[in-house]
């Protein structure tokens, strides 16, 4: 985790609150650091898509009804 | 709006990484269910996807992405395939659906819609079970 700092940031006053709100949370600063958690997460997580082994490619699970849609097999 | 992404759409990321989590019509915050990661580790056939299955569950857990289904989950999909039954849907077809149906209902848990190719299935499971379910943008 990174150091605190304090910012003035220029926002839209509704915009947070509406936020707030949705979000469930109590304060405007918890609104701001949950937005950037779900960046960093999702960040992160686009970075470990780009390194999944490439037998990836022709995974399918047992459990799985259908086959994904790009190894599905045409039909004759 | 939170989203319950199911396995054969982490299969497709896995093959081919996405720009972003767009969504038709928004963006999506992808959250990671452990019925899916079932149905991962199920099929893992190296010790480089299993590492990587892994690696999938750790980021998500640490993140706090990772959905486990609640009690109420779990009671919600047997009323649903209880319904689904009724409708005369066979044995076969009724334990395939399984997985899916407990996927919606703890999307229906967690306010969350399913993500999915499949959305000719969900949407039966949506007559019955009120759970929102969107395509890949």
């Amino acid at each position: 985790m990174g150091r605190k700092v304090r910012k003035t940031l220029n926002i839209d006053a509704e915009k947070l609150k509406r936020a707030r709100e949705y979000l469930g949370v109590d304060t405007e600063t918890e609104v701001i650091d949950q937005l950037l958690d779900d960046c960093e997460f999702e960040r992160e997580l686009l970075q470990l898509l780009r390194e999944a082994p490439p037998s990836f490619k022709t995974f399918r699970s047992p459990l799985t009804r259908r086959p994904p849609p790009r190894v599905r097999r045409r039909r004759r | 709006m939170r989203v319950l992404p199911d396995t054969n759409v982490w299969i497709g990321w896995f093959g081919r990484a996405p720009e972003d989590f767009a969504l038709e019509g928004g963006r999506g915050r992808p959250f990671l269910a452990t019925i899916t990661l079932q149905e991962l580790w199920a099929g893992v056939r190296s010790v480089a996807e299993r590492a990587y299955c892994d690696r999938i569950y750790r980021q998500a857990r640490s993140a706090g992405r990772l959905i486990n289904p609640p009690v109420a989950s779990w009671i919600i999909a047997g009323q649903t395939l209880g319904v689904l039954a009724r409708r005369e849907l066979g044995a076969a077809r009724l334990r395939a659906l399984r997985n899916d149906v407990l996927l919606a209902a703890t999307a229906w848990a967690y306010d969350a819609a399913v993500m999915t190719h499949n959305r000719a299935d969900f949407a039966k499971i949506a007559e019955v079970l009120p759970v929102q379910v969107v395509g890949l943008a």
